[in-house]
């Protein structure tokens, strides 16, 4: 382990030491270096200094420009002026080459390539220097730009001698370019303009006259002076050529036309600062050029006056004599290259296919005309077709012909339209003859023009076979009425469509049944008639068939009760004899109209949303007949597929009957329903009867078979006796019931009893003088008020007894703490008569006694006079003549009690009366 | 120990019921307390009035359906409110001439109501009954 451990640290040592001396290398190997390094950069430093070039450096990260100490001079700065950053130095360029330098270095930068830039310093005093730098962008390793680094240094001298040796050539190339024309050069800062000395002898001025700008353009004419300014304008914007001619006004007053050029020079910056540029009269020329114009134009009027190109031939020597000027302008060729084709400008200018056309001449006479179409070659190569005219021009003794003239016009654009009426023809022909259908074309008499394949191939015969046939040719013998084609052509001449069957009969025998379409067309120009035939046996076949099953349809249409319609959006394709029946119009009104009109006005919208909707539940709408008469209907439709699109197939059934019975079946539910009421009243009154039979006559009953047991096991004569009162009290109160029973009975029975018309005011008056003492005793008042219904037609008697029972029950019930006023009053409700007794006295308790007011034997009161018969007797007599009674009270407030004479009184009452009495 | 003697309470407004019963339970020596009202409302305050004391509280009730001013039935109606403030169970017996089904159904179906009686009751059937309640 020991061991171990120093061998290791014994290798760390050597390791150390080794270390060391590797260090002592690279340190003296740096110092050579050094040295090296400082003797070389002395000799660049001298080499420098002796070329006066400076050095420069610009750390991008940093920001910071590090000048040697000959740029300093370069620029005229010292370190107060440059603060070794971007913006000072930027600010020591002149500002027209500032956006040129940022330019060269970006330019530098993202290019990679050499920074180099030519610039103007302003020194401190003022002084204007040129300056050249150029430099190299350092890179680190991951390609980004550390600093650029260069020389600079001053250019001035060799910037000025450059731009004079410029400014010297161009002069120079101006003059040789255009001599004899007067120079001028421009400066465009001041204005001024140095005019060469020939502007005397062109515009009469001395050079001083038109030192500037100003005088310049006061010299153009005012119809060329906008322009003139115009152009130098956009020239000097763009900086290309000043090139215009305007007319300016001489010395002499008169204007002459110049024709100016002039270039720009421009700074390094590009702008441009002065223009250097000639002008030259050029009215003569103008002038010349004019008239050269005028005669052009002239001449040019006359050949074009004449139509094509004209020319004399020489038919002995097979050459051109003359062409006109059109011959240029037809093919292309000038009158000389037209005399170097020679004799042989027949074979070089006419087509090969045309050169049989070309007429030859012999002895023709003068006025003989020789009319050809042929193709000619244009100076380009291509072909162009001429209609030429020729005629004798010279014959010699003998009367040979020897020169023809002639013209000859270009006719390539009728030649053109032609083909294209030819390849219409073929497309037409084409189409023709794709038509499956059979077509023919005939004249007016029937006659086949023209004919397609599907023509052919129906008969079977070949094209040629049938033009020129009529169409007896192609009918089936016996089977056609020859007059009703003749007629129906006849009819399809003047222009109206027809359509015909036809028996046909294939070149084979076979006959067959054809539907033939004709209309008026034409046809190349003339007038025709176009037939189109359909082979229709199969159709007719499947028409017939159809024919039955819409026959079978129309029988089981008929058959049916209701009206039957077949409609497309409401319009009648077809309906029933049904139909007809309900609506009172015919078949033949129906078809074709709107089966809306069916309908009454208010309902139509909500049909036709029916319809729209395809709705197939049946539905009640109102309907009109033709008369004009209205009626129940309910319709119901379903939708079919029929040709393609879906109609509707509507049954129409008249419910008059069924709406009617529904009414009727309403009034017998009403008359019913007043029957089982009035039955329930009935039996209420009945169950009433049964429960006073209960209580009221039991209950006395029993007591005189309890009495009289108790009478017979008993032995004392005291209790005998008592039982014997008892008994006969018993037996009086029987009786007395019996007697009451009796009344009521009666009161139910005599439904006929007797009525007169009764006056209220007079029954009040009875009543009250029959209640007279009462009334007197406890002092009450009776008022009343009958000015609403004074009288009623009722029996006597309940009346008095309805009024006597309520003003005693009045009068018994007084309330101790006031006076007692009963009002009694009658008024009319609906068809009933109504009276109303109020009271001021005790009241009652309804919630608690509500149920047994009107019911016989009851009290409500511990009153000496309470006997519990009077309400139940007059309910009894009301009611009997179907009235109603009814009670309002509150306690210790008073009563006020309804008797509604007549409220059940109405018909359908009287008549449940009638029924259950029958 | 001899069982305590009931206090029967007859509610009608017939005299002559009354007087019968009176005469019968006195006859059979039933009890000798009876107490006497002639309709519902005299019968319905003197419970109201004696509601704290049993010893004058009535064991049973004939009542009768049939009264002027409070009947049987209104009676009933009050004293299913008045029952719960009443020291002493009381059974009620109805007793009425009436033999309509609409009646017997209705008080049948009351859960105060022990009986439906038919009058006329019968001196054997007034003994039987009292006898079996009093036992």
């Amino acid at each position: 382990m020991v061991g171990k451990k120093r061998s290791a640290s014994r290798v760390a040592n050597e390791k150390t030491a080794s270390k060391k001396g590797s260090v002592k290398k690279a340190a003296r190997d740096k110092k050579n270096s050094r040295l090296k390094q400082t003797e070389r950069d002395r000799h660049v430093d001298m080499a420098l200094e002796a070329a006066q070039v400076g050095i420069w450096e610009w750390h991008m990260k940093t920001g910071k420009v590090r000048w040697s100490k000959i740029v300093y001079r370069l620029f005229g700065a010292t370190k107060k002026e440059f603060k070794g950053d971007l913006a000072s130095y930027h600010k020591l360029v002149h500002p027209d080459d500032r956006e040129n330098l940022t330019q060269a270095i970006q330019k530098s930068v993202a290019n990679k390539e050499i920074y180099f830039v030519q610039h103007r310093v302003i020194w401190p005093d003022g002084t204007v220097k040129w300056v050249e730098a150029s430099g190299n962008v350092v890179w680190d390793a991951k390609g980004n730009p550390i600093k650029l680094t260069g020389t600079a240094q001053d250019i001035t001298l060799k910037k000025q001698i450059e731009l004079e040796r410029e400014d010297w050539k161009t002069r120079y190339e101006i003059i040789t370019a255009s001599s004899g024309q007067v120079i001028y050069d421009y400066d465009l800062a001041s204005g001024k303009i140095v005019w060469s000395g020939l502007i005397n002898e062109v515009l009469g001025y001395s050079p001083d006259e038109m030192y500037d700008i100003v005088e310049w353009v006061d010299l153009i004419h005012p119809q060329d002076r906008s322009g003139a300014m115009q152009e130098l304008e956009s020239a000097e914007k763009a900086l290309t050529e000043y090139d215009i001619q305007y007319r300016i006004k001489t010395k002499s007053g008169e204007y002459s036309t110049v024709h100016d050029r002039g270039i720009f020079l421009t700074d390094p910056a590009g702008k441009a600062y002065r223009m250097l540029g000639t002008m030259q009269d050029i009215t003569q020329q103008v002038v010349a050029e004019q008239q050269l114009d005028q005669s052009n134009r002239f001449r040019e009027s006359i050949e074009n006056a004449i139509p094509g190109v004209l020319y004399v031939f020489d038919v002995k020597g097979r050459q051109n004599i003359y062409a006109n000027q059109n011959i240029a302008s037809a093919l292309g060729y000038t009158n000389e290259e037209i005399k170097q084709f020679g004799s042989n400008i027949i074979g070089a200018l006419v087509h090969p296919d045309d050169l049989f056309k070309i007429p030859a001449w012999t002895n023709e006479n003068f006025g003989t005309v020789k009319e050809t179409e042929y193709r000619l070659k244009t100076r380009n190569g291509k072909w162009r077709w001429f209609l030429g005219r020729d005629t004798v021009f010279q014959r010699d003794d003998e009367g040979n012909v020897l020169q023809i003239v002639g013209m000859a016009q270009d006719i390539t654009e009728r030649k053109e339209a032609e083909d294209q009426v030819f390849e219409s023809e073929e497309s037409y022909r084409t189409l023709f003859n794709s038509v499956e259908e059979a077509i023919y074309i005939q004249d007016f008499d029937g006659r086949f023009v023209d004919v397609n394949e599907g023509a052919c191939k129906m008969y079977g015969y070949a094209r040629h076979e049938l033009l020129g046939q009529s169409p007896a040719f192609l009918s089936a013998e016996g089977r056609n009425d020859f007059n009703a084609v003749a007629d129906k052509i006849a009819k399809a001449a003047n222009g109206a469509p027809q359509k015909l069957e036809f028996w046909g009969k294939k070149k084979n025998g076979e006959e067959f049944l054809k539907e033939v379409q004709i209309t008026k067309g034409s046809y190349f120009g003339k007038e025709i008639l176009i037939a189109t035939a359909r082979d229709i046996t199969e159709r007719k076949k499947i028409e017939e068939e159809l024919r039955e099953s819409e026959q079978r349809f129309r029988t089981l249409q008929q058959a049916s009760f209701g009206g039957i319609a077949i409609h497309d959006k409401g319009i009648i394709i077809d309906c029933n004899q049904g139909l007809c029946d309900i609506t009172g119009y015919s078949r033949e009104e129906l078809v074709g109209s709107n089966g809306l009109l069916l309908i009454t006005d208010e309902w139509r919208e909500h049909v036709m949303e029916k319809i729209l909707a395809g709705y197939e539940k049946p539905y009640d709408v109102e309907g009109i007949r033709k008369d004009g008469t209205c009626f129940s209907l309910e319709v119901q439709a379903k939708n079919i597929p029929y040709q393609g699109k879906m109609i509707r197939v509507t049954e129409f059934r008249d419910i008059t009957e069924r709406k009617l019975t529904e009414i009727k079946v309403m009034e017998q539910n009403a008359k019913l329903l007043a029957i089982t009421e009035d039955l329930k009243r009935k039996n209420e009154q009945l169950e009433e009867f049964t429960q006073i039979v209960s209580h009221n006559l039991r209950s006395p009953v029993g007591n005189i078979l309890t009495l009289l047991s108790f009478l017979e096991s008993s032995d004392k004569e005291e209790e005998k006796a008592e039982y014997l009162s008892l008994l006969k009290e018993s037996g009086l109160t029987t009786q007395q019931t019996l007697h009451e029973l009796n009344e009521v009975l009666k009161i139910k029975q005599n439904k006929n009893i007797p009525r007169q018309e009764l006056d209220f005011e007079k029954v009040l008056q009875h009543v009250k003088s029959m209640l007279s003492a009462k009334i007197t005793e406890v002092s009450a008042t009776v008022e009343c008020d009958f000015t609403h219904a004074p009288s009623i037609h009722y029996p006597n008697i309940y009346l008095e007894s309805i009024f006597l029972n309520l003003l005693s029950n009045s009068l018994k019930y007084i309330h101790s703490d006031r006076k007692p006023v009963i009002f009694f009053k009658t008024f009319k409700s609906s068809s009933s008569i109504i009276l109303e007794v109020q009271d001021n006295g005790l009241g009652i308790n309804l919630d608690r006694y509500g149920h047994q007011v009107f019911k016989l034997h009851k009290t409500f009161h511990k009153h000496p006079e309470s006997r519990g018969i009077g309400l139940f007797m007059i309910k009894n007599q009301i009611e009997a003549l179907g009235g109603e009674i009814s009670i309002a009270s509150q306690v210790d407030k008073g009563t006020t009690i309804f008797v509604n004479f007549n409220k059940y009184n109405s018909d359908a009452a009287e008549d449940s009366d009638n029924s259950v009495g029958g | 120990m001899q069982p305590k003697t009931p206090i029967i309470a007859l509610v009608d407004d017939d005299k002559v019921f009354q007087l019968t019963t009176l005469r019968t339970i006195q006859a059979a020596k039933l009890t000798d307390r009876i107490l006497q009202f002639e309709n519902g409302e005299e019968a319905l305050s003197f419970l109201k009035m004696h509601a704290a004391e049993t010893e004058n509280l009535p064991d049973y009730i004939f009542l009768d359906i049939n009264m002027p001013f409070v009947d049987g039935w209104m009676f009933l109606e009050d004293f299913a409110t008045l029952k719960m403030g009443l020291k002493k169970d009381i059974s009620i017996y109805m007793v009425s001439s009436s033999i309509d089904p609409r009646d017997v159904n209705r008080a049948k179906g009351n859960k105060n109501v022990q009986e439906y009686i038919i009058k006329p009751v019968s001196r054997e059937k007034l003994i039987q009954l009292l006898k079996r309640a009093a036992a």
